[in-house]
């Protein structure tokens, strides 16, 4: 019988058993949690840690279960790279120095790190790893880390041959299906469209499933893909503004909905230190959350884009059953040219480009006029229809 | 109990007649093993005779006053015995100062060993026939190259192993010549071999082959286009943990070489001559020339051009695997 | 807690640990003649026994069982042995260099080092990954080795060799640990599998195998796995279910489709995939490997024994592998790093896969061997692919005649010889797009395998792309190279000829460092390395199309000039290109 924690976990059959059965036997001390983003890595480490921290051995239920799960328990320790790569420093502070104390709490049976990017262990040099292999070989008896990667290929064999690997996989389209009709009650077809267009990542099915706006979002940048070629400069600038708008609302919302949060949590807080540490736990979340967010959006505009246009290439060549934005298809039918394929393709690639720059910090605006500029070159050599 | 008994292979046992201990002996050569082996009987011998401790002094020439050590020398040892007196590297001292030592050589103290250590000295030197006459001149020199297996067949014999000739000349390509490296691959193969001679098979199996030999095979199978091997020894390698660009590098720097030697085969030179002009040893030498006679000049420059070009992917940091690139280049090696 | 089943089968005993016989024997012959060395250096890739190696030494050296002195096969129980296999022992000290660079560690082993053994005979240091000691901690470890205290073995190990300095390696006895092929893995995973009353059958056995790359460690590991998973019988669906392997029979299609130019089955391939629960990154990771495989398989004719694949698929690779040119191949390769390369960046793996098909099927020349040669497809239409070489020309229009006689291609009999200066009254072949991420002329290779000698044909038909490299380096260079047309191949030189009356152009193309940039360009667009040279034709074209009568000599000037006058031509700065 699974252990309840796991059980909103979807598509991840295969790292669910092997996690429920290093519970149920007794668990090692590091594993490395790895697989693609947004399939529920972070998820399934906090479910995990309250199973090592919960002192019935993970109810679900329990005060302790639930702050674990929210991420606000202090004997589970969520750390993460402040620059680009980890430094020695950090995983001096924010691990070695108090790995060895007992937890925190007194009913807590373990303390738990959760180390995320953890590719970035690598540092520069290589020291922040080393620091931390022979921690991990020799691990204080209360002490287990997860850490969590997207790009287990960057990351360091001495540390991966010490741990636990547990794989996770991009989930399936069926399942992402089931899931959104199950947990959001959509009717099959749409629960169908979206878990395709969301290619395997299960938060950007989820978020098109709940959030009226993001699937509003997702219709508007189709349809400036679909004009960008016939739009003229005041078009095409208003559309940058309108997609930069777009990254930056979910932003505030985020602040104050994880406010809100907060201060549902200071409720629970014991004394004056506790609040402080709330406080300034929700501080550090909250830039990191927004950051990330910002991130996600834009990376969802380059993504759209890049759908439409391969999109029509595919219809160029008559493989329209593999086009994914199934909703739009009659307008693909009528927009795509059977010999357009270079250059849908060089629309793609500039939408890619675009979405590789992203990733550096670079100025978005800047960013996305230049993707819709190299895509109206691409395209505007060809007469329209 | 198991312990592990002195490097046998280079300490012959002892079948001289015992000789009385010289004032001062000079230790010439650059066979090192045998020289610290001398040492250390030298020094065992002095413990025998004083009947107790060993009181040496050590000292390198190049940091030390000749003074000093006479003066050393001349002091009581207050252990008692005999004192050694070491002094490492010689041949740097002037001839002044070589004077002094003989000044010293002509009437030693006589409870001191002056033991002088240099790779080497030319025939006249001071020090040299100071110590001829008051002293003993003992020299170990290495075996040349080319007398490098029957050498190792020698050594062979005292561990009580059989080497034919054949398979120690494999020994010495293989395993490159350094003495020591060589006696420790002997001693895994007598062990191996035991009662039975060592085959080649052997050989292949059990010792380390120097990177410069797993190259040279590899690059050897590439020239002659045999494809399974060179793709066999490049996968070696890698396993071994060899670096792909260091590896790439290698064979550059050898189809370079391969260049000169075709250039100059080409113009009809000779083996010998190539192997003279570009200071070739023998087995490099003979493979490079049949290298170049199969490819000729313009074989070694079509490979040339494929190197550039991986030369340039590598650099560029080709998006492919670091072993799917090598693997590229052995093939564009093998059929240009 | 449960104990791993790499640690459970640990072997004990010497002759246990698989593919190291050469250096069983040598350690068993050691102990028996009492020649064991006080310093070894194991060396070889990781998983392949060398730890395990230097335990049963340990082992051997202080078993109760040898009475006085070692024994050759330690009995792994007795409380000696069972300290020193569950890393108990006070007289076996393991070190990691890998977590303990220092010279603190070194410096603690030195002073330790000569009490003597607490229970056993010998004291044994194994010290792990030793290439990564300081070369501080390097210099106190040399001076242990240098004079070692009677009752101590020292075992190094270490998976990068070259790394280690000689001067300890000439103090070690030095054994070589070799990968194990896929047949040995298999037999030791069939041994643990039947102990274990695991139910798993060969093949599945040997995908773990071949998954493993050749460490034991990663094998066994991988089995333990599959054995929580399953819970009962281990299926092949299974074991490829865990290993998030492919089958392969999918990756032979994929391959199959590709080589066939079949653009629109090999997106539905790609769709058709996406109903199971596909990785398609782990998916073209596998399918670089399959190509990888066929590379090498095309150069040595036969399977290489690691591969090690079922019958059947031996032989369907050995045939696919006879199909595919090595240009292909290589192309194939190329753009799958590619793509790899952006899904590690974030790209998704879905739409990088296909991409990458469609520049494989859609962009490609449909002869085999044309690998670098990117032109339209014919069923694109003629008007159409006008358009789109425009469209990919990046500008300057190199499509419209200009005011010369060449308006159609030269030699009637030729079926295949396109140009890039005439009417529309065959589809000219445009020359591939060069946006920075999409496939390079320069970047792809010339067709490895095709015979090096001069191929005029191949010259002729790659002619356009030929002029789009010039034009890249030098506009005016191939505004006159444009007038001419490659004719003939003689000793190495490839001879362009131009019409009569065109001796500005012949002078032009003459100059200087012009033959070169000709024959650079010619040599990255086909692979072919010719020398160039223009020649004038003695008398009028007759084989070629209309002529316009008196053809005037222009001078470079007012060659510009027209084109910029009459086909709004642009002179693009020669370095502007990316």
């Amino acid at each position: 019988m699974q252990s309840p924690l796991f059980s909103s976990i979807v598509g991840q059959g295969l790292a669910v058993a092997m996690l429920d059965k290093a519970l149920e036997r007794g668990p090692v001390h590091a594993y490395l949690l790895a697989g693609p983003p947004g399939v529920g890595k972070t998820e399934a480490a906090l479910a995990f840690a309250a199973g090592l921290v919960c002192p019935q051995g993970g109810c679900g239920r329990c005060n302790t279960c639930r702050r674990v799960q929210e991420g606000i328990h202090p004997d589970v320790e969520w750390v993460a790279p402040e620059g680009n790569l980890y430094r020695l420093e950090e995983v001096q502070e924010r691990i070695s120095r108090h790995v060895a104390y007992r937890p925190y709490e007194a009913d807590s049976r373990a303390r738990v790190y959760v180390i995320t990017e953890a590719e970035r262990l690598r540092g520069a040099h290589g020291e922040p790893a080393n620091h931390l292999l022979k921690t991990i070989e020799e691990p204080p008896r209360h002490a287990y880390f997860l850490l969590v990667t997207d790009q287990p290929q960057d990351m360091l064999s001495t540390i991966v041959s010490r741990c636990q690997v547990i794989e996770f996989r991009p989930v399936p389209v069926p399942v992402i299906t089931a899931d959104l009709m199950n947990r959001w009650g959509l009717p099959q077809a749409e629960a169908a469209l979206f878990a395709r267009v969301a290619e395997g990542d299960l938060e950007y099915a989820r978020e098109l499933a709940r959030d009226e706006k993001v699937r509003h979002w997702r219709d508007r940048l189709l349809d400036m893909a679909r004009d960008l070629p016939g739009a003229g400069p005041v078009m095409t600038e208003a559309a940058i503004d309108e997609v930069l708008a777009m990254a930056e609302q979910g932003s505030e919302e985020l602040a104050a909905q994880m406010k809100e949060e907060l201060e549902r949590r200071l409720e629970w807080a014991s004394d004056a230190r506790d609040r402080n540490r709330l406080e300034k736990e929700h501080e550090r979340l909250l830039k990191r959350r927004q950051r990330r967010l910002r991130t996600q959006r834009l990376g969802m505009v380059t993504r759209v884009f890049a759908g439409w246009y391969r999109d029509l290439a595919l219809a160029a060549v008559g493989a329209e059953e593999a086009v994914l934005n199934r909703d739009r298809l009659a307008e693909l039918r009528l927009a795509a040219l059977p010999d357009g394929l270079p250059a849908y393709l060089d629309a793609v690639l500039a939408a890619r480009r675009t979405r590789e720059r992203l990733r550096y910090n670079v100025d978005a605006r800047g960013a996305i006029g230049d993707m819709l500029r190299a895509i109206k070159e691409a395209l505007t050599q060809w007469p329209l229809s | 109990m198991s312990k592990s008994p002195p490097p046998r292979a280079s300490v012959p046992p002892q079948t001289q007649p015992v000789r009385p201990l010289k004032p001062a002996y000079l230790i010439l050569g650059d066979d090192f093993p045998k020289i610290e082996s001398a040492l250390k009987r030298l020094r065992e011998r002095i413990i025998r005779e004083s009947g107790g401790d060993l009181d040496i002094a050590e000292f390198e020439a190049g940091s030390v006053a000749p003074a000093v050590v006479v003066n050393t020398a001349n002091t009581m040892s207050f252990l008692g015995g005999v004192r050694l007196v070491l002094v490492k590297n010689v041949q740097v001292w002037q001839k002044a100062e070589k004077e002094v030592i003989a000044a010293y050589l002509a009437s030693p103290a006589p409870d001191a060993c002056l033991c002088l250590v240099a790779e080497t000295l030319p025939a006249g030197d001071r020090l040299r026939s100071a110590m001829e006459k008051h002293g003993e001149v003992l020299e170990y020199r290495a075996p040349k190259e080319s007398d490098l297996p029957r050498w190792l067949q020698g050594e062979a014999a005292r561990l009580g192993a059989k080497l034919g000739p054949r398979e120690a000349q494999l020994i010495v390509q293989r395993c490159g010549t350094n003495q020591t490296l060589l006696l420790r691959e002997l001693e895994k193969l007598s062990l191996y071999a035991g009662e039975e001679p060592v085959a080649s098979d052997d050989i292949e199996l059990l010792t380390s082959a120097t990177e410069e030999a797993r190259i040279f095979d590899l690059v050897d199978a590439l020239a002659l286009g045999r494809a399974p091997s060179a793709f066999l020894a490049a996968s070696e390698l890698l396993g071994a943990g060899e670096d792909v660009n260091m590896l790439f590098n290698r064979i550059l720097r050898h189809f370079q070489q391969l260049s000169r030697v075709a250039a100059l085969r080409e113009e009809g030179w000779s083996r010998d001559a190539i192997q003279t002009e570009l200071k070739l040893k023998p087995y490099p030498a003979r493979k490079l020339f049949e290298q170049a006679a199969l490819l000729g000049v313009e074989g070694v420059a079509r490979r040339l051009a494929a190197l550039a070009e991986t030369d340039a992917r590598l650099k560029g940091m080709s998006p492919l695997p670091e072993d799917v690139e090598l693997q590229l280049l052995l093939g564009r090696l093998l059929t240009a | 807690m449960a104990v791993s089943l790499y640690r459970k089968y640990r072997p004990a005993r010497f002759l246990d640990v698989i593919g190291q016989e050469h250096v069983a024997r040598t350690l068993i012959n050691a102990i028996k003649q009492d020649r064991v060395s006080h310093a070894y250096l194991f060396a070889g890739p990781r998983g392949t026994g060398k730890t395990s190696m230097a335990r049963i030494l340990a082992m051997a050296l202080n078993c109760v069982q040898g009475g006085d002195s070692a024994t050759t096969e330690p009995d792994g129980t007795c409380p000696r042995c069972q300290a020193i296999r569950e890393g108990t022992s006070m007289d076996v000290v393991e070190m990691d260099a890998a977590s303990n660079r220092g010279i603190d560690e070194i410096r603690d082993l030195r002073d330790t080092i000569h009490y003597a053994p607490v229970e056993g005979r010998i004291k044994v240091y194994i010290v792990d990954e030793v290439h990564m000691l300081t070369p501080e901690a390097f210099n106190a470890l040399l001076k242990t080795l240098e004079e070692p205290p009677v009752h101590t073995v020292f075992v190094l190990a270490t998976t990068e060799p070259h790394k280690v300095p000689t001067t300890i390696m000439s103090r070690c006895q030095r054994f070589d640990f070799r990968r194990p092929g896929v047949a040995e893995v298999v037999k030791v995973l069939s041994g643990i599998a039947a102990q274990e009353g695991i139910e798993v059958a060969e093949s599945s056995l040997t995908v773990i195998a071949r998954a493993a790359g050749g460490s034991f460690r990663d094998a066994i590991g991988l089995l333990d796995q599959l054995a929580t998973y399953a819970g009962g019988a281990i299926t092949l669906e299974q074991t490829l279910d865990l290993l998030g392997m492919v089958r392969q029979d999918l990756l032979f299609e994929i391959v199959d489709l590709v080589h066939d130019y079949d653009t629109r089955g090999a997106l539905l391939f790609v769709e058709r995939l996406s109903d199971g629960a596909v990785d398609y990154a782990q998916f073209m990771r596998e399918l670089l490997g399959h190509l990888r495989d066929l590379y090498v398989v095309k150069h040595t004719e036969r399977l290489p024994g690691r591969l090690a694949l079922p019958e059947d698929q031996e032989q369907a690779l050995l045939s696919q592998a006879a199909r595919l040119s090595t240009g292909q191949l290589v192309t194939f390769i190329d753009l799958l790093g590619e793509a790899l390369r952006a899904v590690r960046q974030g790209s998704e793996a879905r739409l990088e896969l296909e991409l990458a098909l469609i520049k494989m099927t859609a962009l490609s020349g449909q002869e085999p061997g044309l690998g670098e040669a990117v032109v339209a497809r014919e069923a694109f239409g003629p008007a159409a692919a006008q358009r789109a070489a425009a469209a990919l020309g990046r500008g300057q229009d190199s499509f419209t005649p200009l005011p010369a006689p060449q308006a159609v291609p030269s030699v009637g009999s030729e079926t295949a010889p396109r140009t890039s200066s005439q009417a529309a009254s065959q589809p000219p072949r445009p020359p591939e797009p060069a946006p920075p991420a999409s496939v390079h002329a320069a970047g792809l290779h010339p067709p490895v395998g095709t015979p090096a000698t001069a191929d005029l044909e191949h010259v002729r038909r790659a002619w356009p792309l030929v002029l789009e490299a010039v034009k890249k380096r030098s506009v005016a260079l191939h505004a006159v190279l444009h007038e001419g047309r490659p004719e003939s191949i003689e000793e190495g030189t490839l001879v362009v000829r131009f019409p009569a009356g065109y001796r500005f152009q012949v002078d032009q193309v003459s100059r200087g460092d012009n033959p070169r940039v000709v024959a650079e360009a010619v040599k990255a667009v086909t692979g072919r390395a010719l020398a160039v040279t223009a020649r004038l034709a003695e008398e009028p074209a007759e084989e070629t199309g209309p002529e316009e009568e008196g053809a005037r000599i222009l001078s470079k000037d007012e060659l510009i000039r027209v084109l910029k006058q009459e086909f709004g031509a642009e002179i693009i700065d020669e370095e502007s290109d990316g």
